[in-house]
Protein backbone atom coordinates (compact mmCIF):
# COMPACT_ATOMS: atom_id res chain seq x y z
CA UNK A 1 0.00 0.00 0.00
CA UNK A 2 1.15 3.54 -0.72
CA UNK A 3 2.12 6.57 1.34
CA UNK A 4 0.14 9.39 -0.24
CA UNK A 5 0.20 13.15 0.04
CA UNK A 6 -3.03 15.00 -0.85
CA UNK A 7 -2.81 18.56 -2.16
CA UNK A 8 -6.06 20.53 -2.56
CA UNK A 9 -7.16 23.91 -1.27
CA UNK A 10 -10.56 22.73 0.00
CA UNK A 11 -10.98 20.52 3.02
CA UNK A 12 -14.01 18.87 1.43
CA UNK A 13 -11.99 17.67 -1.56
CA UNK A 14 -9.11 16.50 0.65
CA UNK A 15 -11.58 14.56 2.81
CA UNK A 16 -13.09 12.83 -0.22
CA UNK A 17 -9.66 11.64 -1.30
CA UNK A 18 -8.58 10.72 2.21
CA UNK A 19 -11.70 8.61 2.77
CA UNK A 20 -11.17 6.79 -0.53
CA UNK A 21 -7.46 6.18 -0.07
CA UNK A 22 -7.57 5.14 3.58
CA UNK A 23 -10.56 2.94 2.88
CA UNK A 24 -8.45 1.06 0.34
CA UNK A 25 -5.59 0.62 2.78
CA UNK A 26 -3.30 3.45 1.70
CA UNK A 27 -1.70 5.78 4.23
CA UNK A 28 -2.22 9.54 3.93
CA UNK A 29 1.07 10.91 5.27
CA UNK A 30 0.37 14.57 4.61
CA UNK A 31 -2.20 17.04 3.36
CA UNK A 32 -1.39 20.45 1.90
CA UNK A 33 -3.77 23.26 1.01
CA UNK A 34 -1.51 25.15 -1.40
CA UNK A 35 1.28 24.68 -3.89
CA UNK A 36 3.77 26.25 -1.52
CA UNK A 37 2.72 23.98 1.34
CA UNK A 38 2.98 21.00 -1.01
CA UNK A 39 6.65 21.73 -1.70
CA UNK A 40 7.47 21.83 2.01
CA UNK A 41 5.37 18.77 2.80
CA UNK A 42 6.94 16.74 0.00
CA UNK A 43 10.44 17.50 1.28
CA UNK A 44 9.41 16.42 4.77
CA UNK A 45 7.41 13.30 4.03
CA UNK A 46 8.70 12.02 0.65
CA UNK A 47 5.40 10.28 -0.18
CA UNK A 48 5.14 7.48 -2.70
CA UNK A 49 2.39 9.33 -4.57
CA UNK A 50 1.05 12.89 -4.62
CA UNK A 51 -2.46 13.86 -5.69
CA UNK A 52 -2.32 17.47 -6.84
CA UNK A 53 -5.18 19.90 -7.48
CA UNK A 54 -4.50 22.55 -10.13
CA UNK A 55 -6.64 25.57 -9.22
CA UNK A 56 -5.08 26.96 -6.07
CA UNK A 57 -4.05 30.43 -4.95
CA UNK A 58 -0.36 31.25 -5.16
CA UNK A 59 1.52 28.75 -7.28
CA UNK A 60 -0.92 26.41 -8.99
CA UNK A 61 -0.73 22.66 -9.01
CA UNK A 62 1.00 22.40 -12.36
CA UNK A 63 3.81 24.70 -11.23
CA UNK A 64 4.02 22.92 -7.87
CA UNK A 65 4.31 19.60 -9.72
CA UNK A 66 7.02 21.01 -11.95
CA UNK A 67 9.04 22.14 -8.92
CA UNK A 68 8.60 18.86 -7.07
CA UNK A 69 9.67 16.88 -10.12
CA UNK A 70 12.65 19.17 -10.70
CA UNK A 71 13.86 18.54 -7.15
CA UNK A 72 12.75 14.91 -6.94
CA UNK A 73 12.71 13.32 -10.43
CA UNK A 74 11.35 10.04 -9.09
CA UNK A 75 8.28 11.71 -7.60
CA UNK A 76 4.95 10.34 -8.76
CA UNK A 77 2.34 13.06 -9.12
CA UNK A 78 -1.27 12.59 -10.15
CA UNK A 79 -2.98 15.79 -11.25
CA UNK A 80 -6.60 15.82 -10.01
CA UNK A 81 -8.61 18.72 -11.40
CA UNK A 82 -11.91 19.89 -12.84
CA UNK A 83 -10.02 21.73 -15.61
CA UNK A 84 -10.13 18.95 -18.15
CA UNK A 85 -9.71 20.94 -21.37
CA UNK A 86 -6.95 19.72 -23.66
CA UNK A 87 -4.56 22.58 -23.00
CA UNK A 88 -4.52 21.81 -19.28
CA UNK A 89 -4.07 18.09 -19.84
CA UNK A 90 -1.18 18.70 -22.24
CA UNK A 91 0.48 21.24 -19.98
CA UNK A 92 0.17 18.87 -17.03
CA UNK A 93 1.64 15.92 -18.86
CA UNK A 94 4.49 18.06 -20.21
CA UNK A 95 5.63 18.68 -16.64
CA UNK A 96 6.22 14.95 -16.27
CA UNK A 97 3.34 14.04 -13.98
CA UNK A 98 2.47 10.39 -13.89
CA UNK A 99 -1.27 10.65 -14.45
CA UNK A 100 -4.20 13.01 -14.90
CA UNK A 101 -7.61 12.52 -13.29
CA UNK A 102 -10.64 14.73 -13.92
CA UNK A 103 -13.07 15.85 -11.24
CA UNK A 104 -15.61 14.62 -10.35
CA UNK A 105 -14.17 11.13 -10.18
CA UNK A 106 -15.41 7.81 -8.86
CA UNK A 107 -13.44 6.26 -5.99
CA UNK A 108 -12.35 3.40 -8.25
CA UNK A 109 -10.88 5.86 -10.72
CA UNK A 110 -8.69 7.46 -8.05
CA UNK A 111 -7.57 4.08 -6.73
CA UNK A 112 -6.82 2.81 -10.25
CA UNK A 113 -4.72 5.90 -10.94
CA UNK A 114 -2.74 5.35 -7.74
CA UNK A 115 -2.22 1.66 -8.55
CA UNK A 116 -1.11 2.51 -12.09
CA UNK A 117 1.54 5.01 -11.07
CA UNK A 118 2.94 2.65 -8.44
CA UNK A 119 3.62 -0.15 -10.92
CA UNK B 1 -22.51 44.51 -23.34
CA UNK B 2 -22.50 43.69 -27.04
CA UNK B 3 -25.08 41.24 -28.40
CA UNK B 4 -22.30 38.68 -28.79
CA UNK B 5 -21.30 39.13 -25.16
CA UNK B 6 -24.92 38.75 -24.05
CA UNK B 7 -25.12 35.53 -26.06
CA UNK B 8 -21.85 34.31 -24.55
CA UNK B 9 -23.02 35.11 -21.01
CA UNK B 10 -26.15 33.09 -21.70
CA UNK B 11 -23.97 30.26 -22.97
CA UNK B 12 -21.73 30.47 -19.90
CA UNK B 13 -24.66 30.49 -17.48
CA UNK B 14 -26.41 27.65 -19.27
CA UNK B 15 -23.28 25.51 -19.16
CA UNK B 16 -22.56 26.25 -15.53
CA UNK B 17 -26.13 25.60 -14.42
CA UNK B 18 -26.32 22.42 -16.53
CA UNK B 19 -23.08 21.21 -14.96
CA UNK B 20 -24.51 22.08 -11.54
CA UNK B 21 -27.60 19.98 -12.22
CA UNK B 22 -25.45 17.13 -13.50
CA UNK B 23 -23.33 17.26 -10.35
CA UNK B 24 -26.34 17.40 -8.03
CA UNK B 25 -28.08 14.52 -9.79
CA UNK B 26 -25.18 12.21 -10.67
CA UNK B 27 -22.74 12.82 -7.82
CA UNK B 28 -25.11 13.63 -4.96
CA UNK B 29 -28.24 11.76 -6.04
CA UNK B 30 -30.64 14.70 -5.70
CA UNK B 31 -33.56 15.55 -7.92
CA UNK B 32 -32.80 18.86 -9.57
CA UNK B 33 -34.31 21.03 -12.28
CA UNK B 34 -34.19 24.61 -13.55
CA UNK B 35 -36.73 27.01 -12.10
CA UNK B 36 -37.77 30.50 -13.19
CA UNK B 37 -35.96 33.06 -10.99
CA UNK B 38 -38.20 34.79 -8.46
CA UNK B 39 -37.71 38.47 -7.63
CA UNK B 40 -36.71 39.27 -4.07
CA UNK B 41 -36.19 35.69 -3.00
CA UNK B 42 -35.07 34.77 0.48
CA UNK B 43 -31.30 35.15 0.71
CA UNK B 44 -29.48 31.86 0.75
CA UNK B 45 -27.16 30.81 3.52
CA UNK B 46 -23.91 29.98 1.79
CA UNK B 47 -22.21 31.34 -1.29
CA UNK B 48 -18.98 30.96 -3.15
CA UNK B 49 -17.55 33.02 -5.97
CA UNK B 50 -15.21 32.14 -8.79
CA UNK B 51 -13.52 34.92 -10.75
CA UNK B 52 -13.77 34.53 -14.50
CA UNK B 53 -11.01 35.94 -16.70
CA UNK B 54 -11.11 36.66 -20.40
CA UNK B 55 -13.75 38.31 -22.53
CA UNK B 56 -16.48 37.61 -19.97
CA UNK B 57 -14.42 38.92 -17.06
CA UNK B 58 -16.49 38.89 -13.93
CA UNK B 59 -17.63 36.43 -11.31
CA UNK B 60 -19.76 33.35 -11.09
CA UNK B 61 -21.47 33.12 -7.71
CA UNK B 62 -22.99 29.89 -6.49
CA UNK B 63 -25.43 30.23 -3.60
CA UNK B 64 -27.30 27.54 -1.75
CA UNK B 65 -29.36 26.81 1.28
CA UNK B 66 -27.40 25.38 4.18
CA UNK B 67 -29.56 22.26 4.19
CA UNK B 68 -28.66 21.63 0.54
CA UNK B 69 -24.96 21.84 1.23
CA UNK B 70 -25.31 19.61 4.29
CA UNK B 71 -26.99 17.04 2.07
CA UNK B 72 -24.14 17.24 -0.44
CA UNK B 73 -21.65 16.64 2.35
CA UNK B 74 -23.71 13.81 3.83
CA UNK B 75 -24.11 12.04 0.50
CA UNK B 76 -20.47 12.28 -0.47
CA UNK B 77 -18.69 12.01 2.88
CA UNK B 78 -21.23 10.09 4.91
CA UNK B 79 -21.64 10.88 8.59
CA UNK B 80 -17.94 10.87 9.49
CA UNK B 81 -17.55 14.61 10.11
CA UNK B 82 -16.63 15.77 13.60
CA UNK B 83 -18.81 18.65 14.92
CA UNK B 84 -15.92 21.14 14.91
CA UNK B 85 -15.26 20.35 11.25
CA UNK B 86 -18.79 20.94 9.99
CA UNK B 87 -18.63 24.73 9.49
CA UNK B 88 -15.33 24.82 7.53
CA UNK B 89 -16.32 21.77 5.51
CA UNK B 90 -19.69 23.27 4.54
CA UNK B 91 -18.02 26.45 3.37
CA UNK B 92 -15.37 24.55 1.44
CA UNK B 93 -17.95 22.24 -0.10
CA UNK B 94 -19.67 25.02 -2.00
CA UNK B 95 -16.26 26.27 -3.17
CA UNK B 96 -15.35 22.82 -4.41
CA UNK B 97 -18.70 22.30 -6.12
CA UNK B 98 -18.27 25.63 -7.90
CA UNK B 99 -14.70 24.69 -8.81
CA UNK B 100 -15.91 21.44 -10.37
CA UNK B 101 -18.83 22.86 -12.33
CA UNK B 102 -16.95 25.89 -13.65
CA UNK B 103 -13.94 23.75 -14.53
CA UNK B 104 -16.07 21.25 -16.41
CA UNK B 105 -17.96 24.10 -18.10
CA UNK B 106 -14.73 25.67 -19.36
CA UNK B 107 -13.91 22.54 -21.36
CA UNK B 108 -17.27 22.61 -23.14
CA UNK B 109 -17.27 26.38 -23.59
CA UNK B 110 -13.84 26.11 -25.19
CA UNK B 111 -15.43 24.16 -28.01
CA UNK B 112 -17.94 26.98 -28.58
CA UNK B 113 -15.13 29.54 -28.74
CA UNK B 114 -16.00 31.01 -25.34
CA UNK B 115 -12.72 30.94 -23.51
CA UNK B 116 -12.68 31.52 -19.80
CA UNK B 117 -9.96 31.38 -17.22
CA UNK B 118 -10.82 30.88 -13.60
CA UNK B 119 -9.34 31.50 -10.20
CA UNK B 120 -9.89 29.40 -7.08
CA UNK B 121 -13.40 29.91 -5.67
CA UNK B 122 -13.70 31.65 -2.33
CA UNK B 123 -16.60 32.02 0.11
CA UNK B 124 -18.62 35.24 -0.02
CA UNK B 125 -21.41 36.71 2.07
CA UNK B 126 -24.66 35.58 0.44
CA UNK B 127 -26.94 38.05 2.22
CA UNK B 128 -25.73 41.06 0.23
CA UNK B 129 -26.03 39.25 -3.09
CA UNK B 130 -29.48 37.97 -2.30
CA UNK B 131 -30.98 41.27 -1.21
CA UNK B 132 -29.64 43.80 -3.69
CA UNK B 133 -30.31 42.51 -7.17
CA UNK B 134 -31.60 44.55 -10.13
CA UNK B 135 -34.68 43.32 -11.98
CA UNK B 136 -32.72 42.83 -15.22
CA UNK B 137 -30.36 40.46 -13.45
CA UNK B 138 -33.03 37.84 -13.08
CA UNK B 139 -33.66 37.55 -16.80
CA UNK B 140 -30.09 37.68 -18.08
CA UNK B 141 -27.69 36.77 -15.33
CA UNK B 142 -29.32 34.31 -12.97
CA UNK B 143 -30.23 30.67 -13.09
CA UNK B 144 -32.13 28.94 -10.31
CA UNK B 145 -32.04 25.22 -9.66
CA UNK B 146 -34.60 23.67 -7.38
CA UNK B 147 -33.62 20.40 -5.75
CA UNK B 148 -35.54 18.14 -3.42
CA UNK B 149 -33.21 19.42 -0.67
CA UNK B 150 -33.39 23.17 -1.29
CA UNK B 151 -32.47 25.78 -3.87
CA UNK B 152 -29.19 26.49 -5.63
CA UNK B 153 -28.63 29.75 -7.51
CA UNK B 154 -26.02 30.58 -10.14
CA UNK B 155 -25.32 34.29 -10.72
CA UNK B 156 -23.01 36.01 -13.16
CA UNK B 157 -21.66 39.46 -12.32
CA UNK B 158 -19.63 41.40 -14.87
CA UNK B 159 -16.39 42.98 -13.68
CA UNK B 160 -17.08 46.32 -12.08
CA UNK B 161 -20.72 45.50 -11.42
CA UNK B 162 -21.83 44.43 -7.96
CA UNK B 163 -24.87 44.89 -5.76
CA UNK B 164 -23.05 47.50 -3.68
CA UNK B 165 -22.03 49.66 -6.64
CA UNK B 166 -25.11 49.90 -8.89
CA UNK B 167 -27.69 52.52 -7.85
CA UNK B 168 -30.72 50.99 -9.61
CA UNK B 169 -31.40 48.12 -7.31
CA UNK B 170 -34.67 46.50 -6.34
CA UNK B 171 -34.57 45.48 -2.72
Amino acid sequence: MARVMIVDDTRFARRIMRNTLVGAGHEVVAEADSGEAALDAYATHKPDVVTMDVTMSGIDGIEASRRILAAYPDARVIIVTSLTRESVVHESLRTGVAAFLGKPFKPDQLLSAVDRVLT
Amino acid sequence: MSPDDVKDVGCLLSQVSDQAIRFLVQEVGLEAAHQTPVRNPEPLSLASTSVIRGKLAGSIVLSAERCTVREIVRCILGDSIAPEEIAPILEGTLCEVLNVIVGNSSRILDKYGVRIGTEPPSPVCPVVIGNLVPASHYEDHRRVIQTNRGAVVVDYWRSGVSPEKDAKWHV
